[in-house]
């Protein structure tokens, strides 16, 4: 490969990846399906890996969540007619599909359990999206993250579907329940940090 | 409380979010598993059918121009008493040309000269197509396309000695004294044997029979050197042998 090839082929992808910035994980998708254009591809891992990531690693270890992660980033490179646009949103098929690749790794490792005692409480306030602070301290994050862990699986997949921004509606797809069964995961959830952390606040 | 010592659900998500990001290589690991399509842009897949297509222009049109030209229509109001006309074609008219009329050549007394012209074959238009060959060594003025210009005796460098021997020839009778006439002007030295000199019927070295309007005692079977002066008169000058072998 010539030098002035090269020149041509970095400054070809400088405004490819200019010029996907601007399109929507869908739009991307298109791309990358329609065309195999890698910087689609590459602007879709750069917005969602992270998250999805700390998603599964969320409900697992590191090691299971980064095998996971990209076994559902490799399900989308071979094969990306398997989302469809009409169906749901791609993030949301990307939560869906590694969530469930998730699942079936922990009932292969015999990991998998499901503590289901959120159900039993109906409440028709709104504390499942209730704003919540604490009083800093050192050690908050750590508590933090102790919290997440003591936190029963479903309790605890809600939560951080829901702090990463996935709707209720969202988050009833990817877990495949309905939402009200999500509000009060999510209450249970809530009402567990708020007894683990100090809470200073909440609305 | 200081509210500098308040931190939210959110920002602790936040925080531990950064603290665990995807590892490095994931991306690339990731990247290097997608097929490996080279992407161009719709214009650089554009460029080769617009170099072909521009070729095709650059080569077919204009080898297209010179066939239709070819067929320069030529009334009859052109082929005139005081001319002919003759077309001087492009070399693939030329080729063409070869194959395509019929050669008539015209022997005649009054004129005394060996005359050639093409009959003209009417195309499908009606109109008609004159071409000349190389092979009687008429002038071919290579031009680009095919104009009209005017056969005068001097240019019309056709004799009975160059005439090729398979040609298919046939007489008819030429009305155009005055053309022959220029023709016969241009004429140069003839190698005939004489056949019956009382008559001025002769033969040239292919053995064809040729008709002069001349009187001479040669026997029958002398060689001789022929020559028409400015005059038209012809010059006629005895051999001792055949020079055909020559």
């Amino acid at each position: 490969m010539t030098l002035i090839s090269q020149i041509q082929r970095w400054w070809q992808d400088r405004s490819d990846e200019s010029f996907y910035h601007q399109l929507s994980d869908e739009q991307l998708l298109v791309q990358y399906q329609t065309q195999c254009t890698q910087a689609a591809l590459s602007i879709l891992i750069q917005r969602h890996s992270d998250a999805l990531y700390h998603f599964l690693l969320t409900l697992s270890d590191a090691h299971l969540a980064e095998d996971i992660c990209q076994a559902t980033w490799l399900k989308l490179v071979e094969r990306p007619d398997r989302f469809q646009t009409n169906q749901a949103q791609f993030r949301t098929w990307l939560f869906t599909t590694g969530r469930h690749a998730l699942i079936d790794e922990l009932r292969r490792l015999n990991r998998w359990q499901w503590a289901s005692l959120d159900e039993l409480t109906e409440q028709d306030n709104e504390d499942w999206n209730e704003h919540l602070t604490f009083a800093t301290h050192p050690d908050i994050q750590a508590k933090f993250d102790d919290a997440l862990v003591q936190m029963p699986f479903a309790q605890r997949e809600a939560l951080m579907l829901q702090l990463d921004g996935f709707s209720l509606a969202d988050i009833a797809v990817i877990t495949q329940e309905k939402q009200e069964t999500i509000k009060s995961r999510l209450r249970f959830a809530r009402h567990y940090l708020k007894k683990t952390l100090e809470v200073t606040y909440e609305s | 409380m200081n509210p500098n010592d308040q931190t939210s659900l959110n920002r602790l998500y936040e925080q531990r979010k950064q603290q665990h990001k995807a590892p490095e290589h994931l991306h690339a690991s990731l990247l290097s598993r997608a097929p490996k399509k080279p992407h161009r842009s719709r214009w650089t897949l554009a460029l080769p059918g617009i170099a072909v297509s521009l070729l095709v222009v650059m080569i077919v049109w204009p080898a297209r121009q010179p066939n239709e030209l070819m067929l320069t229509s030529m009334s009859s109001d052109a082929m005139s008493e005081s001319a002919l006309y003759e077309e001087v074609p492009s070399p693939v008219a030329t080729q063409m040309a070869k194959t395509a009329p019929e050669v008539t050549v015209n022997k005649s007394r009054e004129a005394g000269v060996t005359q050639s012209t093409f009959a003209s074959q009417p195309s499908e238009t009606g109109v008609v197509a004159q071409a000349e060959t190389a092979e009687r060594g008429a002038v071919a003025k290579p031009a680009a396309a095919p104009v009209k210009v005017p056969l005068m005796a001097e240019e019309a460098d056709v004799n009975a000695d160059m005439l090729a021997d398979d040609e298919q020839i046939a007489s008819i009778p030429m009305t155009d004294s005055l053309a022959m006439n220029k023709t016969a002007e241009k004429e140069e030295t003839l190698w005939l044997q004489v056949v019956d000199g009382q008559t001025g019927s002769f033969k040239n070295c292919a053995g064809e029979p040729l008709l002069l309007d001349v009187e001479t005692d040669f026997k029958p079977g002398v060689w001789v050197q022929a020559h028409q002066a400015k005059q038209g008169e012809w010059l006629f000058e005895a051999l001792e042998a055949s020079p055909c072998a020559q």
